[in-house]
């Protein structure tokens, strides 16, 4: 009989168990077996680490409303000195668990995340009229050391996304504020506004080029063998980051062509958008086999390739048809795809 | 925490050498095994969910645009796509069948829903409200999917909800949740039974469903509404309903655990452990979501159950954030009920370690 290694969750048990009708002994028998059922010494393992943990969370909590209670009465002095007690604080912890263990490893990620709140509170007091890209380049600059000690994945992430904020702030303060209907996207979010920026091709090639820069320099790491780099959070991550912006300028380049929103939307998206997935697909296929990564890279294909053909096609009845169509052989074509190559690494490993 | 070391093939090798295994069981197994070494990864998953929604909204879509002569229309049409998701999910377990059905389904009852109040002359939304909170009603027993099932339950708690809203019995809403609670903590202790009578397949998604409608309801107890626009619209009146409700379920909660725990009947031990779950009550007077997020997590740890367990500190985290920026309380109020009750819950634990010290069972002491 071919042998599956399954883990035995609660979900799983109790799949099993119903499917085949077993009684209640059995039932919680085969719970017993999975070792589901705590026993006491469990119980006081649970209470250890999650009474501490929700203690912790609400206790901090309550702190952080004290302080957001009576913060504009608070004197300069205490600010900056609660801020850079919570950096030091954080700073002393991480070295006293370890920076590679878990609270270690949280420790050091506030760290440096408290240094930007620092820098914001600076601004705040003294009101110094710098732009805010300078806050992002001198935040990236200051956590770098700690980037380096750290060698977690959290720390580069957060690394890069300050980069990448500093060079979007950087080009629409300085180098080609947004006008028109753009400056709007600022009223609907930091998230909506970010998206709406991309819609410059320039921009939006130079964020690609950042990210792919990192991207290629983690992946030659792995290559390397180096020890910390392994997990594939990180490139994930930027990947992402970098397979959006040149998707979602492509993807408004279609759509928005013949409406007059292409102004500042030119062919080097698509250009670097066909190359990049094409280089992804093979790379990461062949030579670092990672399925969220063509999963990734196959959806964006559906994407830009069904909108293509929307916006080609006379609006009609038939079109939505069709649209309804391609869709689904889109999808289930590229799903068989993944299972196949998922399968053909199976029999190479 | 809980350990997942043990493999599915042990448990089913553990269970046939005590004889609890049906006789010819074998290929029910290995098809069942074989089936979850197939499933496919979650972004996979995810995307061709996308995909399936999406198409299946075009289909709507050009059903919908072909147009209808009559309000019947809409009833039949409904029909039509309720009956056949319904089959379709019986006869496939294919991820884009299955997301295609649930799309089907959920278009097919909003068509069905418009359709009856039209016919009828109803015309109104608490119509509207009653046909689908009838309509899920049926469906959870008869729509043959896990997740359709919970979303009938999600449908038509928050179509319940709006309903009351409507009637203006605002003052019934700090009730909902704690009774959702309720019944998920006695579902969820009856689940062997009931798997075992042969009704596995609705009890999961029942209880899920419970667990969510009850998150929901709790977060209702955090919302704000500005002075400024002087709407006098309760969302939530005395949340100290919940609380007191709530309190009593983490007690019934505890009682069933602390045999777990600590041995001894009527022992010093057990009195101080009762009265911390009392003090941690009071301490969340303002903060009902906290004894549910407690609860959520006792009965996932009580059985290994992960998603319960992961679910409760989730429901937690989202809960704090909300009450933070939410709830019209003073941050000074916020600031004193949250560390009291994370005082409380801290020294829960210096008590709970303290008075039960004593000779642990190596290792697991499962079995």
């Amino acid at each position: 009989m071919t042998t599956f290694k399954i883990a035995a969750s609660h979900s799983n048990v109790q799949e099993l168990v119903a499917r085949l009708g077993l009684s209640e002994n059995a039932c919680s028998r085969a719970l017993q077996l999975a070792e589901l059922a705590p026993g006491r010494s469990d119980w006081l393992r649970y209470i250890n680490h999650f009474l501490a943990t929700i203690g912790a969370l609400l206790i901090v909590s309550g702190v952080a409303a004290f302080f957001a209670w009576n913060w504009a009465d608070l004197d300069y002095g205490v600010k900056f000195a609660l801020i850079q007690a919570g950096i030091a604080g954080t700073a002393l912890l991480a070295w006293r668990l370890g920076i590679d263990s878990m609270g270690g490893r949280a420790a050091l990620f506030s760290s440096a995340f408290l240094v930007g709140v620092l820098f914001a509170v600076f601004g705040q007091v003294y009101q110094t009229g710098a732009d805010p890209y300078g806050l992002f380049v001198a935040w990236s600059i200051l956590i770098l050391p700690l980037a380096i000690i750290g060698r977690q994945a959290a720390l580069w992430i957060l690394f890069q996304t300050l980069l990448v904020l500093a060079l979007i702030m950087y080009w629409t303060q300085v180098i080609d504020p947004p006008n028109g209907w753009w400056q709007l996207a600022q009223l609907l979010g930091p998230l909506v506004w970010l998206s709406s920026t991309l819609m410059d091709s320039t921009l939006a090639s130079l964020v690609f080029a950042l990210n792919a820069v990192a991207l290629i320099a983690w992946e030659y790491a792995v290559n390397r063998n180096v020890a910390w780099v392994q997990g594939r959070t990180y490139p994930r991550v930027i990947g992402f980051g970098a397979l959006s912006s040149v998707l979602i300028p492509t993807f408004v380049f279609i759509v928005g062509a013949s409406f007059g929103e292409t102004v500042k939307l030119g062919y080097i998206s698509p250009v670097l958008y066909v190359a990049a997935s094409v280089a992804a697909l093979y790379y990461y296929q062949f030579r670092r086999p990672d399925l969220l990564m063509l999963t990734m890279l196959v959806f964006g294909a559906i994407l830009i390739f069904t909108t293509l053909f929307g916006r080609y096609m006379p609006m009609d009845t038939g079109t939505i048809l069709m649209l309804a169509i391609l869709l689904i052989g889109q999808v289930a074509g590229a799903a068989y795809w993944l299972r196949k190559v998922s399968r053909r690494w199976e029999a190479e490993s | 925490m809980i350990r997942e070391k043990v493999e599915l093939q042990q448990v089913v090798d553990g269970l046939r050498s005590e004889g609890l295994l049906p006789e010819n069981s074998d290929d029910t197994v290995t098809a069942f095994l074989e089936s979850l070494h197939e499933t496919q990864p979650w972004y996979i998953r995810t995307m061709v969910g996308f995909g399936a929604w999406l198409a299946s909204l075009l289909l709507i879509g050009f059903v919908g645009s072909i147009g209808f002569a009559a309000d019947a229309g809409f009833v039949i049409v409904g029909v039509l796509f309720i009956g056949g998701a319904i089959f379709a999910r019986m006869k496939t377990e294919n991820d884009f069948m299955v997301q295609s059905a649930l799309a089907s389904s959920l278009a097919g009852q909003a068509l069905l829903a418009y359709g009856i109040v039209e016919v009828s002359g109803g015309n109104d939304f608490e119509s509207v409200l009653s046909i689908v909170i009838v309509l899920n009603g049926i469906l959870f027993f008869v729509f043959p999917d896990r997740i359709h099932r919970v979303l009938s339950i999600l449908i038509a708690m928050s179509s319940l909800g709006f309903l009351l809203y409507s009637w203006k019995f605002n003052a019934v809403i700090p009730v909902l949740g704690p009774l959702a609670a309720a019944a998920m903590v006695f579902f969820y202790k009856r689940q062997s039974v009931i798997i075992a009578s042969g009704k596995g397949h609705l009890i999961r998604p029942l209880i899920t469903g419970l667990m969510l409608t009850a998150f929901g309801f709790l977060l209702l107890s955090t919302v704000y509404i500005l002075p400024e626009l002087r709407w006098e619209f309760a969302f939530y009146p005395r949340p100290w309903i919940s609380t007191i409700l709530l309190g009593a379920l983490l007690l019934y909660v505890g009682s069933q655990v602390w045999p777990q725990i600590g041995a001894v009947t009527g022992s010093p031990e057990r009195a101080v452990f009762y009265g911390l779950l009392v003090a941690i009550t009071a301490a969340a007077w303002a903060i009902p979501g906290l004894l549910l997020a407690l609860i959520v997590i006792m009965s996932g740890a009580s059985s290994g159950n992960r998603v319960f367990i992961g679910a409760g500190i989730a429901f937690l985290v989202v809960f704090i954030a909300t009450y933070f920026y939410g709830i019209q309380v003073s941050m000074l109020t916020k600031s004193i009920s949250l560390v009291s009750t994370g005082a409380a819950v801290l020294a829960a634990r210096w008590l709970l370690l303290k008075g039960t010290a004593g000779p642990v069972e190596g290792g697991a002491s499962h079995a």
